[in-house]
């Protein structure tokens, strides 16, 4: 935990920070919201049907009707990216929720009951550490098929040690403060400490947990799709339209895979600094 | 493993200050807009939709050379074959290397002009009877002679049901092959057949040599390095997944084909962005169908790109007999598809220009040139110049069915394959039907054509068809009639059927012409296949090399004998 | 030590097993019979009765693991069914590409890293912007470096091919470097943060100050005080990285039409050719733990403490 102490800052500078607006996490909000309400709101907020086809109008420059022009078969760029964010954000937000709740539910189990439940489990998470959440992905696919149903799976089941292992040195730590050990001496049963005490104190941990894995979950299922493995084209997705744009660039036109690349970068830098920020915070107000 | 979790917490950034963000990410979009538009647009712009047809000059040929060059590197665009055994050499890859290795009855020159080769010389002495005097100095690799026996060997193993050839509907008139004498082979047919030496200039007449075959192994011959062929290079490696390497035949017995370039490295790169890559930065030094969406990017590369008359036929040919797109009794779903398609614009903007549209089954670029009106006329009354979606949709009244989605099956990675599948989905959207796209690895797609279990679950398969030989009736013979090698909806039409038959044994062009047209009015009305394009043979060579054939007949000729270096 | 060093070797040997279990049979969970998993789900009768005999399918499923393990410690991984030939002469030529690109990488990481993480640890004015750089780099998939690059140098620049590995020691120095850099892209940014925030630290302990006010010159401070146990997190996030570089290493390859083990699983996925795909991940799930594994010993050869604890 050493890096921590030095990285969120010792004593006096943490508190000058608190009085300062963090305009980083203020950006990183906002983006993350806007991009939300885009994917929501896509339908209503696209200019064109993103697989509508015309040939004749194929890499178009930027115009009134395309703002960011079309890709190589005459769709429109700016509602792919739209609509792509639909797909693009639900992946990733799938799988946190999965390997999230999963994750604490082992954590706070494994902390509670100690012993040769917390050894175990300890032992398989390590295992699964083993695996690289990509090639997990693909080994999904080689034995379910291409799409999203496998790969999000086999990244949930990947991202699972992280979380548990990080909540579970979290609920250790809460389980032997004052307050929860206070809750036994009054004779509370154990599921009624978890809920209504433990749970609530890990919350903003789980919280900054899942913000910092969206980013590598977008990443890692961006990277599926992109390798073929994922969504059947023509649906839009930005890590497909990275991929199927890369035909155009050496055609002169990047642009395809530029924006949908861009985008991506985008969204989990603010997820990252989000997540980093939460962290910071949470661990300062902890001491 | 405890130690990674640590770490995983502990990418923290610090201070940053927003405006740092900002400023980088400004700087990142800014560069991405001058990186885009960087791009080569100016030539884009130069090279853009043009019309294929009339203007275009095609050439069969291209400037001789004659430098020695060590070694060059060839790619086959369509992936990796999975046997070189002429039996069973069903597409392109196969074809292009089973034809340097092995010699084939007769030859065509690169403009479809049959010329001895191992046959001398060819006598069609009454209706049901050839012919065939075979030359006495034509040798193996390995030494020995080719005799009569090999080739009447070569020949019979296509009619043999159990080898299952995928040739054998061109032996389908046969009655028997014998040795006549020392160097003659009298070929003795049921009905008249006028494309059967047309055939043998193809790698359903390559020769193989018997004993070899009969060491390894039927099942064997022709996978991995064992081949055994009399042609002017010789099989010296195969990595699967990776090259196959070819070296020059220092023995080869026809001095005019005399091999110039000693080794030869075949790859199999098939995806569209590595090919271009890969041809752009030298890698390759000559291929052919190269990538025509990538055309002007192209022009930059180290080399030059020729044009050529094909026969290659870009349609879509339903597999799934059970579906209302692919039901041999009703033809009106495929007809409204057909219909819906905007055929000009797929030559425009997926060829760039460098094709022709299609209407219907066999290309014009495959009529005889002696009965060419004949088939002008009969090509004119047929529909398809331009698209009516209006018709299609009114043809669509009523049928039922037509929610579920069919799946059509396509080459992975292969950006021209992608653009016509896409455009031929967003028609069938236009007029009710929905079509998912299913792509397929190289090797995946291959089987598709050959065997049955790989065609489940797929109802569609967008296909660069062709024909082997500038005849109609050579593409027929695997549509019509009863396990027809390409006939899997198992469309069945009686009078079509002995039509076709009649002209197979019509040797008159003109006669044969009329008679074609005919059963052409009927199945063309049936939409068997849904055709689109005929897009012109392309070839790319280096600038170290030149020589190769650039029409359609490279298929069947040892063309990398013909190449020579321009130093 | 020897302790430490054995608990170790037995939690490798341990996690090894395990993971060749799981990869062994997930082969079970895919819908379908295990011969038809293996045909690619297209095999006729026939061909079905040959796989289940060679990999003799009616025995009971812990002899087959058995067999399976066996094997492939001998080097037979098993048989492609779309190629016909035995796995490991398909990987052989294949595994040269895919070790110098991720060499090449690693070697930019901890060269790059490292070095923009101490200078931007001493040096205030280069913080700063290497952090938002970082923050940015950190966000940036490998494909995603690899378009902008072949955007750059395809398209406009042509310093670099963008295409291939090359042959030879120079031709793949040439060809990988591209490959190398987008594959290290958010490694390095990863890297500099750590190497700032430990280096950081480590300037700021009691030892340090001590050094420092008996006015020891600065240089020698970081060489001899600062940097040995800055590196202990850095070689801690080298298990991390390994485990980004094998997957980065899949998605590169794939970009740039490389013809290694990454691009080969794949096309092996696509085509479920599922003897390739499990000898490719058992290899680089085994890289990742055996690279973990050593990492962890060096840790603890850096670290005493972690020695004395027995535990990491």
């Amino acid at each position: 935990m050493a890096g921590e102490v030095a990285l969120s800052g010792a004593g006096a500078r943490a508190g000058s920070r608190r009085r300062r607006r963090d305009w980083v996490m203020v950006a990183c909000a906002t983006f993350i919201v806007v991009i939300v309400a885009v994917a929501l709101l896509a339908p209503w907020i696209a200019p064109h049907d993103p697989n509508q086809v015309d040939i004749v109008a194929s890499h178009e420059a930027p115009s009134a009707s395309h703002p960011l022009g079309t890709d190589a078969l005459g769709r429109d760029l700016l509602s792919r990216l739209i609509w792509g964010a639909r797909l693009s954000l639900l992946g990733p937000a799938l799988i946190v929720v999965i390997a999230t709740v999963v994750g604490t539910t082992i954590a706070i189990l494994a902390a509670w009951m100690g012993g040769w439940f917390d050894g175990v489990t300890s032992r398989v998470l390590d295992i699964l550490f083993a695996f690289p959440g990509l090639i997990f992905a693909i080994l999904a696919v080689a034995l379910f098929g291409p799409g999203l149903v496998a790969p999000v799976i086999a990244l949930s089941i990947a991202y699972l040690p992280y979380d548990a292992r990080v909540l579970r040195s979290v609920a250790l730590r809460e389980r032997n403060l004052p307050y929860i050990q206070a809750c036994y001496v009054e004779g509370l049963p154990t599921s009624a400490i978890t809920t209504r005490h433990l749970l609530p104190n890990i919350l903003p941990f789980v919280f900054v947990q899942a913000t910092l894995s969206f980013g590598y979950a977008l990443v890692d299922l961006a990277a599926v799709s992109y390798l073929g493995l994922g969504v059947a084209p023509p649906t839009p997705e930005w890590g497909l339209m990275v991929a199927n744009g890369q035909a155009s660039i050496l055609a002169g036109y990047p642009e395809e895979s530029l924006y949908a690349g861009l985008l991506i970068v985008l969204t989990v830098v603010s997820f990252n600094l989000l997540g980093d920020r939460l962290a910071t915070r949470f661990s300062v107000r902890a001491q | 493993m405890s130690t990674s979790s640590q770490a995983c917490g502990k990418a923290r950034t610090g201070r940053i200050r927003l405006w740092e963000i900002v400023v980088l990410v400004a700087v990142l979009v800014t560069l991405a807009t001058v990186v885009a538009g960087c791009g080569g647009t100016e030539e884009a712009a130069t090279t853009s939709p043009g019309t294929g047809s009339p203007g275009d000059t095609l050439q069969s040929t291209t400037p001789p050379a004659d430098g020695l060059v060590d070694e060059i590197t060839w790619n086959l665009g369509y992936g990796e074959p999975t046997t070189v055994d002429p039996l069973k050499a069903g597409d392109y890859g196969p074809c292009f290397i089973a034809s340097q290795m092995h010699d084939t009855l007769v030859r065509y020159t690169p403009d479809w002009k049959l010329q001895p080769c191992i046959a001398e010389s060819w006598d069609q002495v009454d209706d049901l009877t050839l012919v065939y005097t075979i030359r006495q100095d034509a040798t193996f690799w390995d030494g020995s002679p080719v005799t009569v026996e090999d080739v009447v060997f070569s020949m019979k193993r296509h009619m043999d049901p159990k080898t299952g050839s995928i040739w054998a509907a061109f032996y389908s008139y046969v009655k028997s092959i014998e040795q006549t004498g020392d160097w003659e082979i009298t070929v003795k047919f049921t009905k008249p057949d006028e494309l059967f030496n047309k055939e043998m200039g193809t790698v359903g007449g390559a020769i193989v040599k018997k004993d070899y075959v009969k060491q390894v192994g039927e099942a064997k011959y022709g996978s991995g390095e064992n081949v055994m062929g009399s042609g002017p290079y010789k099989m010296v490696s195969w990595k699967p997944g990776q090259e196959i390497v070819l070296e020059a035949n220092p023995d080869y017995w026809d001095a005019e084909l005399a091999p110039k370039v000693s080794r030869v490295k075949v790859t199999f790169i098939s995806d569209t962005s590595t090919v271009t890559s890969a041809i752009m930065s030298g890698e390759i030094d000559g291929a052919y169908g190269i990538p025509q969406t990538n055309l002007a990017a192209l022009e930059a590369a180290p080399g030059t790109i020729y044009f050529g008359p094909s026969l290659t036929v870009v349609e879509v040919v339903p597999t799934n007999g059970d579906t209302p797109m692919g039901d041999p009794k009703d033809p009106d779903v495929r007809t409204a598809l057909s219909m819906a398609i905007d055929r000009q614009a797929i030559v425009d903007n997926v060829f760039s220009g460098k094709a022709v549209l299609n209407k219907t089954f066999t290309p014009p670029s495959a009529w005889d040139p002696e009965a060419i009106d004949v088939y002008q006329a009969a090509y004119d009354k047929i529909p398809g110049d331009a698209p009516d979606v209006e018709g299609a949709k009114a043809l669509l009244e009523g049928k039922q069915g037509l929610d579920k989605p069919l799946v059509m099956a396509l080459a992975a990675g292969n950006e021209e394959e992608l653009r016509v599948s896409s455009i031929v989905q967003q028609a069938a959207k236009d007029i009710g039907i929905t079509i998912k796209l299913k792509p397929l690895q190289a090797m995946d797609l291959a089987n598709v054509f050959y065997v049955p279990e790989y065609r489940k679950g797929i109802d569609l398969v967008m296909t660069w068809g062709w024909l082997d030989i500038p005849d109609p009736l050579d593409y027929t013979s695997l549509f019509f009639g009863e396990g027809a090698l390409f006939n899997w909806i198992n469309y069945r039409n009686v009078e079509v059927e002995k039509t076709l038959d009649k002209a197979r044994q019509t040797f008159d062009p003109v006669e044969r012409a009329n008679l074609f047209c005919e059963a052409q009015s009927t199945f063309t009305a049936d939409t068997i296949v849904v055709p689109l394009v005929n897009p012109y043979q392309t070839l790319y060579m280096s600038d170290r090399i030149s020589g190769a054939p650039c029409s359609f007949a490279y298929m069947w000729i040892p063309g990398l004998a013909m190449l020579g270096g321009t130093k | 030590m020897a302790l430490f060093v054995a608990k170790r070797l037995v939690a490798l040997v341990l996690t090894l097993l395990v993971a060749s279990f799981l990869i062994y049979g997930s082969l079970y969970l895919a819908p379908g019979d295990p011969a038809t998993q293996l045909a690619g789900g297209r095999a006729t009768p026939e061909v079905l009765e040959q796989i289940r005999e060679r990999y003799q399918l009616d025995e009971p499923f812990l002899t087959r693991y058995w067999d399976w393990l066996t094997n492939v410690l001998q080097g037979d991984l098993g048989q492609s069914f779309v190629y016909r030939q035995d796995v490991s002469s398909l990987l052989a030529p294949r595994v040269g590409n895919t070790v110098f690109l991720v060499l090449y990488a690693a070697l930019l990481i901890l060269g790059v890293g490292v070095t923009l993480g101490l200078a931007s640890a001493l040096r205030r004015r280069v913080g700063s912007v290497v952090t938002a750089a970082t923050a940015i780099g950190m966000a940036t998939p490998a494909f995603v470096a690899a378009i902008v690059l072949i955007t750059v140098f395809a398209v406009n620049l042509g310093w670099f091919p963008v295409f291939g590995a090359g042959t030879g020691f120079l031709g793949r120095l040439w060809h990988l470097t591209l490959p190398a850099v987008a594959l290290a892209f958010a490694w390095v940014a990863y890297v500099t943060q750590i190497t700032k925030a430990s280096v950081r630290e480590e300037l700021s302990r009691e030892h340090v100050e001590t050094a420092r006010s008996r006015g020891i010159p600065p240089r020698l401070i970081v060489r001899r005080h600062v940097f040995r146990n800055a590196l202990i997190p850095i070689t801690t996030v080298a298990g991390l990285t390994v485990a980004g570089l094998i997957a980065g290493a899949v998605v590169v390859e794939q970009a740039f039409g490389i013809s290694g083990l990454g691009s080969f699983l794949v096309q092996a996925a696509s085509q479920k050719d599922f003897a390739v795909v499990q000898a490719i991940a058992l290899l680089l799930v085994a890289t990742f733990v055996i690279a973990n594994a050593i990492v962890d010993l060096l840790n603890g050869l850096l670290d005493p403490r972690l020695r004395l604890t027995g535990s990491g």
